[in-house]
């Protein structure tokens, strides 16, 4: 099993390894450099001034919101993040059956004596696999830069957040990649396929309310969180709750179906 | 019914149909196939032989009809069924990257129990195949060979070869398929059992001992290799003037008159033809028997014309 799963690791190391050079690298070096400008100090500063000079008592409650403000000015990057990372791991879900067809090993590899099940979970576990070396190694490159300055994720909920985007980021790129190239049996097509299928979906669901970020469905559910973490009272975005609710159900139908399509499948 | 503690056929296929879409591949496909025996399914480019192999390991689903391997549906028994076969496809798909080692190794990962390195290290010399080679830079013909030691080293009982010599040098061809059957059945020769499908059927002379010659996915006709050679007959006679006009008996395929020469084909030679023909007094008579490939040629132009063979 471990030299079958680490075959189906090998087939898309171009594309994690790539990602966690391209992505994380260049970020990491960016965050370095404006940490050791004190571009974070000086921009929060900023904003303190801002409120203090609005007021001749300093009102604690709208510094605080205003540095809060400031983290998520900060965050509107992750949604990038996000997108990249769904681009990635959409890559690597749609080679996990494309590279099949691709190479017409289909045939030999339903030939062996392991059951469809098995195969399935062992390519979803080569999968998660990826996944985690990717998360890993993010983690602790994000450690040393974006965790230890405090600015951006000085406290847990913000961190759960980002590592539960993360998460359905990939767990809907895995049901969108398998589904679509179990059904066009081949990579390219399949990714863009399972690249438009939700934004058309979403399209529908809201009327023509959704936009390109709405590719990253699993955005919406860590942003809820995180929403409803801040402003409990507040809360306002009835849009990404929407989104949210549409991540879950795509998952929760999507997946099945794409396994169910290989349980099928006829070659 | 079966006793049982009999041992159940190798293939057993029963009314097969199978459609995709409007186009029907199998049109209620019959045979059966002894465990220890080299059978042959023979046809031309889309008669429904690939169609056939694929409902045997369960990768099609059958639209009627069935199919039993041992004795079992492979779609039910999957792993039971697929871990008694070894699999040789029309196309020989290979992951580029890696090696011939790699291969190997990723095969043996399936059946950990089964696999042979013996085998395997000697088919590998056998074909003069460098383990470390890899996949992409390998011929079409390596790849073929490379395709058959997979699916050889496991020792299965049957042995699915679909296509094995197509797009494969002439010259190879022959050398390869006995190369390859010799080993397989070396081992246990009464158990195991070689299921084949081709329309290069030259290349199987000698090996195969019963086959099926399958048109338009109907089986145009089953027969022993003895059996056929035994009733199918080429005669060639020459007369001393204009040959006579040769009179309708049953079982003569085709008459071709050149000169004073007659050449005949029939299916159904037997001493009362032979005294029949003997009785137009040729000065010449040669009756031999025909390969498998011109009953395939014989049997096709009959199907083509909408005869049935009996």
């Amino acid at each position: 099993m471990i030299r079958r799963v680490l075959k189906d690791m090998r087939e898309t190391w171009p594309y994690w390894v790539g990602m966690i050079v391209l992505l994380l690298v260049p970020i990491t070096t960016g965050w370095i450099y404006a940490e050791s400008q004190g571009l974070f100090d000086k921009a929060l500063d900023r904003v303190r001034a801002q409120v203090l000079a609005q007021k001749s008592k300093p009102d604690y409650e709208a510094l605080g919101k205003a540095i809060i403000q400031f983290r998520e000015t900060w965050q509107t990057f992750l949604p990038y993040l996000a997108l990249i990372h769904y681009l990635v791991f959409l890559l690597i879900a749609v080679s996990l059956f494309g590279t099949e067809f691709k190479h017409q090993t289909m045939a030999r590899l339903l030939a062996q004596p392991v059951s469809r099940r098995r195969i399935w979970s062992e390519k979803s576990l080569a999968y998660l696999l990826i996944v985690s070396v990717v998360f890993v190694c993010e983690w602790f490159i994000n450690g040393k830069t974006l965790f230890r300055t405090g600015h951006i994720c000085g406290d847990w909920c913000p961190m759960i957040s980002w590592v539960l985007c993360l998460l359905s980021v990939a767990a809907l790129a895995l049901a969108s990649g398998t589904l679509t190239s179990l059904f066009l049996r081949q990579t390219h097509t399949a990714f863009w396929a399972a690249l438009v299928l939700p934004v058309l979906v979403f399209l529908v669901l809201t009327a023509g309310d959704a936009l390109i970020l709405n590719l990253v469905v699993g955005f919406s559910v860590s942003d809820w969180i995180l929403n409803w973490f801040y402003f409990r009272s507040g809360f306002t975005s009835i849009d990404l709750f929407l989104f949210d609710v549409g991540a879950v159900l795509w998952f929760a139908f999507v997946y099945p179906l794409a396994w169910l399509k290989f349980k099928k499948l006829e070659v | 019914m079966r006793n049982a503690t009999e041992t159940p056929n190798a293939i057993e296929i029963r009314d097969l149909v199978r459609r995709f879409g409007r186009t029907e591949a199998v049109k209620g496909l019959s045979l059966t196939v002894r465990p220890g025996r080299c059978y042959g399914l023979f046809g031309r480019n889309g008669a429904g032989k690939t169609t056939t192999i694929k409902c045997l390991l369960g990768h099609l689903r059958p639209t009627a009809g069935g199919v039993k391997v041992f004795g079992l549906n492979p779609l039910r028994h999957e792993v039971a069924v697929k871990s008694r076969i070894g699999y040789v496809p029309e196309v020989t798909g290979f992951y580029p990257w890696m090696s011939a080692r790699n291969m190997l190794d990723y095969a043996a990962s399936f059946r950990p129990q089964q696999w042979s390195r013996a085998l395997e290290k000697d088919l590998l010399e056998r074909f003069g195949l460098d383990p470390a080679k890899k996949i992409n830079a390998m011929s079409k013909g390596m790849r073929a060979q490379l395709s058959l030691i997979c699916a050889i080293s496991a020792e299965p009982d049957l042995l699915l070869l679909d296509e094995p010599t197509s797009g494969l040098d002439p010259i190879v061809r022959r050398d390869f398929i006995q190369t390859v059957i010799g080993a397989y059945q070396e081992g246990a020769p009464e158990r195991r059992t070689v299921f084949v499908s081709t329309h290069l059927i030259s290349e199987f002379e000698g090996l195969i001992d019963e086959f099926t010659i399958m048109d338009e996915g109907r089986a145009v006709i089953t027969l022993g290799s003895d059996a056929a050679r035994e009733r199918y007959r080429k005669v060639r006679m020459r007369f001393e003037t204009a040959p006579p006009a040769i009179p309708k008996m049953d079982g003569v395929l085709s008459v071709k008159t050149d000169g004073r020469a007659v050449e005949l084909l029939t299916n159904s030679w037997s001493p009362e033809l032979e005294s029949k023909l003997r009785a137009l007094r040729p000065e010449d008579f040669i009756a031999e028997p025909l390969s498998l490939e011109e009953i395939f040629v014989a049997t096709g132009r009959l199907a083509q014309s909408g005869e049935r063979t009996p």
